[in-house]
This record gives C-alpha cells, structure tokens and sequence, in this order.
C-alpha cells in the first residue's frame, strides 16, 4: 500500500499544475521571506483564504512551497541586511552579516542556499524512508514532554542571543504572559480583556511577529543611514562559498539531523532548531572558530538545519494536528480548511496526499538551488533600495496583513504597540526571539502545563520525577542550559582546588 | 540632600521599559484575583507574571544586589564566549545604552550622511544628494524614529476611522514626501501601495473601503 501510494504521489507531484503551484510557491516564499519581517507565517496567512478554490493536494502544495521558499528567502535577508526575513533566519545573522561585511557575501548566500537546498534533499527522502520511525519518537513524548521542550527551546536561545540570562528569561515569560490574554484554554473565561470584546481572542501571534520583526525593524531603519549597518558590497565568490559548505560535512550533517529532529518535536519549529544546530556547532567548534565574526559554521549549521526542519515539522503536523511552528500552524489550518483531518487518515488511506507533500518539499529544493544561485548575483538590489521607500511599504502591509489575521484592530494595534517594545527591547539586549518564542508557544506550553499538573494531581514533581526519565533529562537539560554558564567557573575552580 | 533631577537624569529608556514589565506583571497576577478566575485558567498566567515580576526587579535592582547575585542578574553570556572574559552590564550596561541613545540622537539630530552630496555616489545618473527630510530643513531637532512612530500612529487611525483603502496612498505620498523622496516615485509608491490594498479588499474581502467614523458603507 505504502509503495503504491508513493508512486501515486510522485505521479500527483509532477503533474500539471501542481508541480506549477510548487514552483509558485517557492518563488512567493522566497521573496517574501527575503523581506524583512513579512516571512512564511504572513504569507502563507496572506495566502490561505485564497487557496479555497483549489483542490487539497495543490493547495497544500503550494502553502508548504510558500514554507520552504521563505526558509532559505529569509537568509538573503539576515546575510545582507542584518535583518532576518524569517524568525528562523535569525541564527544566520549572527554569522551571515559579519561575513557580508567582511566582503564575502557571495560565499555566505551561496553556503546559505547550498546547505539548505541539500540538507533539504536529505531530509526529504528521510522523511519518506524514516517517518514511521519518527512518529514512534514523536509519541514519546507526552505533556509533561511537550512543556518542557518549550522552556528548553526558551532557555536556549537566551544562552545564544546577546544580553543577561536574567533578560533572556524575562522576555520569554513576558511572551508566555502575554498569550495568555483571551479565552482560556482549559476553561470558556476570558482572561484579561478588560471589558473590550476585541481581547477576547487575545493576540495573534503573527501580528506579534509582524510587529516586533517588521515593524521594529522599520523603527531602526528610520535612524540608520542605510539597510544594513554598514554598506554590505555583493563581492565574493558563488563557487568558493559552496565549496565551503562541502569543506565541513560533520557541521552539515549536524545541523540537518537536528533540524529534522527538532522539526519533528512539537512546538519546536525552525527557530529553535536552527539556534540549536548554531549553538551545537558554536560549542563544539568554539576553540577552531570566529563565530559571531563570520565563520562559515556559523551559517551552514542554521541553514543546514532550516529546510529538514520542514521535512520533520511536517510529521507531528500531518500525523498529530500539532504544529511545530507559526508556519505550520497555519498549514494545519489549511488542511482543516480543505476538508482533510490529520492524523491516521492522512497516514492510512489519504497517504497518496502525505507522499505527494514530501515529493514537492525534495523537488522544491531544485528550485531552490537554481534560483539561489542565479538570484545572488542581483541579490544586491535589495540593498540599494532606499529606507524611505521601504519603510512606508512594510507599515502599509505590517497593519492591512496583521489585520486581515482576524479582522481586528487589535492585532493592527498589537503591530504598534509591539514594535516599539521590540525596537526597545533589541536596544537594550532583550531577546526579541525568547519573547515571541513565548507567544507562539504560550497556548501549546499552557496546555500541555496544565496537563502535566492533571497528571501529577497538582504536584510540580512530575517534571522531574525519575519515573519519566525523558521529562527528567529535558529538565536537566534546562537547568543545565540556565545555570551552567553561571555554575561552571566556579566547578572548574572547586575541582581544581581539590586537585 | 538627594540631588533629584540629577537621579531623574539617570533614568534611561530600558528603566521605563522594566517598569512597564512589572506594572504589567502586577496585573497579570492580581486580575485573576480581583475577578475571581476560575484556578485552571490562573495557574500559568500567575506564574509567568512572578517570573517576569521577579526578573524584572531584580533588573531593576541589579545595581544594588549582593556580589554573586549581581553576577548572575547582570552577566552576559554567550555560548561563543567564555565566562570569564563576559562582560558585566549594571552599570556599565546602562551607561553603554545611554551612549548609544546620545550617539544616535547626534547620528538623527545632525545631518544624516545620506543628505550630503557626495561625489562617489553609485547612482550612474550622476551626483545627486537627497534633500534634507522636512524636520531638519525646519531647523527641528525630531529623531527620524520618533517621526516614523507619528506617521505610523496617524496611519493606523485615520486607517480605522476612514478606511485603510482612503488612507493609504495620503500616507505613502506623505510619508516620502516628507523624506524628499521624488515626487514622481512617491506617485508611483502611493498608487502602488493603494492597488495592493485594493487587492485585499477584492481577493481577501477585507474591510478596508469602509472606516469605523467615516464611509462606514464602504463602497
């Protein structure tokens, strides 16, 4: 059955106009995910309602195309303007602009488009051959599991952003805060509206997004004499930066199986698995490296990591109805939307459609290579786009698209209002990423909290009770992630005393 | 005697910003007891506020705390670099901020680079610098940011009470005029920014012909 539908599949995916849709979308993805702060939840949101009139299995096509275009689109972005286009691009910037800077950003986009496009191609077939395997992974994790992942993702990205631990944390559960306004969700109240019928639904989380990337991003652009930081010149070389990324497997290979790994953990999207992949390989290359000056680590590792995490979000998302991501959620609904329930149908008799999703996401790829290395040479143009010109676009499609989320003025107003938080928030060293990680998590992460506690009957032990080995290590793990860098010094010293 | 407006000085940006998270925090915590919220919907709400609460006051504090606490609240730590070569904010930190805010005023109170003729300019149309934005040619001392926030905030009302759909190209034309884009690209922008609006409305069926004050009917 499993062959035949596979066969199917691969017979949908080349057929016209599906294979026409793919490449649309890809295309759309790539460009909006070059522009700052727009990325693939906007444009997929954006893209969505106007899929109705399309069958399932294209419309599907198209909004994951839009997904995987806008992983790589988002790169562009953070290499030649310090800004990345996507949440998820956000870990290449730390690498990807200084190398710009230094007069190489040809090799940075090339490494950047070969290290996902082949990663990309890995994880498809991987997917394909290893995904009865995944969802047996996938299902050990429970509640207790799935909240705690949330905080390890959280607890990461404050050791790899700049700034305090302490501010790290703060920005994470000020975003957790913050999605709790609304209607609960394990009980019809609503919670902190304030008597204004608009917060019943809370904010949405790409409003959020929109507003602390697009619209925080237009606030600095305003001060700054250019785009980028500094002028950032299209010099390099295309053919060095891909031989660069085949210069070091082990960190190509790193960054994809944690993609894919990551990707196929609930509530773990692109943005934690690529900070993850560039944290891993700071750690353990840190003595043999530059990074944060340009290494070209520094990139393979979170592009490597972007594309399988596509590959691997698509698992929990087709076989649970959990998304990993902003991105994906957005595709659940896409597939409620089209009359299809994930679960074992999409994995029993509806396999043709899962196959056909996984045959596009490793043609895309192709795509993905061609247009990334004949984009490059002109990728420029980006750059030399005035700010003034910009800045009024993205304020027009930051309000109308965060609008158009829900029809409401308050998501518009959330652009606003969380932008300047955001613009203060970079300023002073607040990671902007831990706070909407926060939001985009909190009603996965409250969920599953609460859970944890209907579990434990109330008791806060269930997160670190030996009797759930798992939960204990991803405790650990945090504790770890937190204190470590804190605690470690003063190991070392009470170890060397003892000697 | 306490020298007040030299500590009212001392207030930056990022200690507004604190205050705000735990005023926040504070009512994030209290709401639920205030209004009686059932305990399911409580729980992690009120935790997260302690956190951000606590966080944000020892934040606050962190000038003030013992030794290794201080350490903890203030250091920063980088996965890409060693602990001990980190770099201690508190003070420090502030200060570095309150630099950054001054350069960046002199950067927007000064005349940007980008005004200025200059001879090397890549424009194959030949050397031709941008107008000063209107603030500065008024002699007006306005951070650009502070201008865009204007902007933005008159947008987003005008966009409620009249309709997006109306609005749109006054702001686009406003707005690069203002930043002495030229007028025919501002044209081309406004027109341009009100098809895609247009867009909205036909293929999304959104709202935006239609204002909560004025052309409630739409079109």
């Amino acid at each position: 059955m499993a062959v035949a539908s596979l066969v199917e599949g691969i017979q949908i995916a080349v057929s016209w106009p599906v294979i026409g849709w793919m490449a649309a979308g890809l295309l759309a993805g790539i460009v909006l995910g070059a522009l700052p702060g727009i990325g693939s939840p906007v444009g997929m949101a954006i893209v969505l309602p106007l899929t109705v009139p399309l069958d399932p299995t294209p419309a599907l096509i198209l909004l994951i195309s839009i997904y995987s275009g806008a992983m790589f689109g988002g790169s562009i972005s953070a290499i030649l303007l310090n800004a990345p286009g996507t949440e998820s691009a956000a870990a290449t910037t730390l690498d990807g602009y200084p190398m710009a800077k230094k007069g190489l950003a040809k090799n940075a986009l090339a490494i950047a488009t070969t290290a996902s496009a082949f990663n990309g191609f890995i994880a498809a077939i991987l997917l394909v051959l290893i995904s009865p395997i995944l969802i047996e992974v996938v299902l050990l994790f429970g509640s207790v599991e799935y909240f705690l992942l949330a905080i390890l993702g959280i607890s990461l990205i404050t050791i790899v952003a700049d700034g305090s631990i302490v501010k790290g944390i703060v920005a994470g559960a000020f975003g957790f805060m913050i999605s709790t306004m609304g209607i609960a969700i394990m009980a019809p109240t609503p919670r902190y509206a304030f008597g204004q019928l608009a917060l019943y639904d809370g904010l949405n989380f790409v409003a959020a997004l929109i507003g602390m990337f697009a619209f925080a991003e237009m606030m600095k652009l305003a001060v700054q004499n250019q785009i980028a930081e500094d002028a950032v010149g299209i010099t390099g070389s295309i053919t060095e930066g891909i031989k660069t990324v085949f210069r070091y497997p082990k960190s190509l290979f790193k960054g994809g199986v944690i993609g894919m790994l990551i990707g196929a953990v609930p509530g773990s999207g692109a943005t934690t698995s690529t900070f993850v992949a560039y944290a891993e390989e700071a750690r353990s290359s840190a003595a043999a490296g530059i990074f944060g000056e340009g290494d070209p680590r520094g990139i393979i590792a979170p592009e490597g990591a972007n594309n399988p995490t596509v590959s691997g979000s698509l698992v929990p998302t087709l076989s649970f109805g959990i998304p990993g991501s902003g991105s994906t959620a957005v595709f659940l609904g896409g597939i409620l939307m089209h009359g299809l329930q994930p679960g074992p149908g999409l994995f029993g008799a509806q396999l043709h459609i899962t196959y056909a999703l996984f045959v596009s996401v490793f043609l895309g790829n192709f795509i993905i290579l061609a247009v990334g290395y004949t984009v490059i040479p002109y990728a420029s143009a980006i750059t030399k786009l005035d700010t003034d010109v910009i800045i009024p676009m993205v304020i027009v499609l930051s309000f109308i698209g965060a609008f158009s989320l829900r029809r409401s003025w308050f998501d518009a107003f959330g652009v606003l209002a969380l932008g300047i938080l955001g613009y203060y928030m970079v300023k002073y060293k607040y990671s902007v990423i831990a706070f909407v990680l926060g939001i985009v998590l909190g009603p996965i992460a409250e969920e599953n909290f609460f859970r944890s506690l209907q579990l434990s009957g109330g008791g806060y032990g269930i997160f670190v009770s030996p009797s759930r080995p798992l939960s204990l290590g991803i405790s650990i793990l945090i504790l770890l992630a937190l204190f470590g860098p804190f605690l470690g010094p003063y190991v070392k010293r009470a170890v060397n005393n003892l000697r | 005697m306490v020298n007040y407006s030299k500590r009212l000085e001392g207030i930056t940006a990022e200690h507004v910003l604190l205050v705000t998270l735990l005023g926040l925090s504070v009512v994030f915590y209290v709401d639920p007891i205030i209004k009686d919220y059932p305990e399911n919907a409580t729980i992690f709400p009120q935790l997260m506020a302690q956190v951000v609460g606590i966080g944000s006051f020892l934040l606050l504090i962190q000038n003030y705390l013992p030794g290794p606490l201080q350490k903890f609240v203030a250091q920063e730590v980088s996965m890409t670099e060693s602990f001990e070569e980190g770099q201690t904010e508190g003070v420090g930190a502030i200060e570095d901020a309150e630099e950054d805010e001054g350069s960046t005023d002199v950067a927007d109170t000064a005349v940007d680079e980008r005004y200025l003729d200059t001879d090397d300019d890549d424009d194959t149309e030949g050397v031709r610098a941008k107008d000063l934005p209107l603030h500065q040619k008024w002699g007006i001392d306005i951070n650009n940011t502070v201008i865009m926030i204007v902007f933005s905030s008159i947008y987003f009302a005008l966009g409620w009470a009249v309709g997006f759909l109306y609005v749109t190209p006054l702001f686009v034309f406003a707005y690069t005029t203002w930043f002495r884009v030229r007028p025919l690209k501002s044209a081309f922008l406004a027109v341009l920014a009100t098809v895609i609006v247009y867009g909205f409305i036909v293929f999304l069926l959104m709202p935006f012909d239609q204002g909560a004050i004025v052309f409630t009917e739409g079109l």
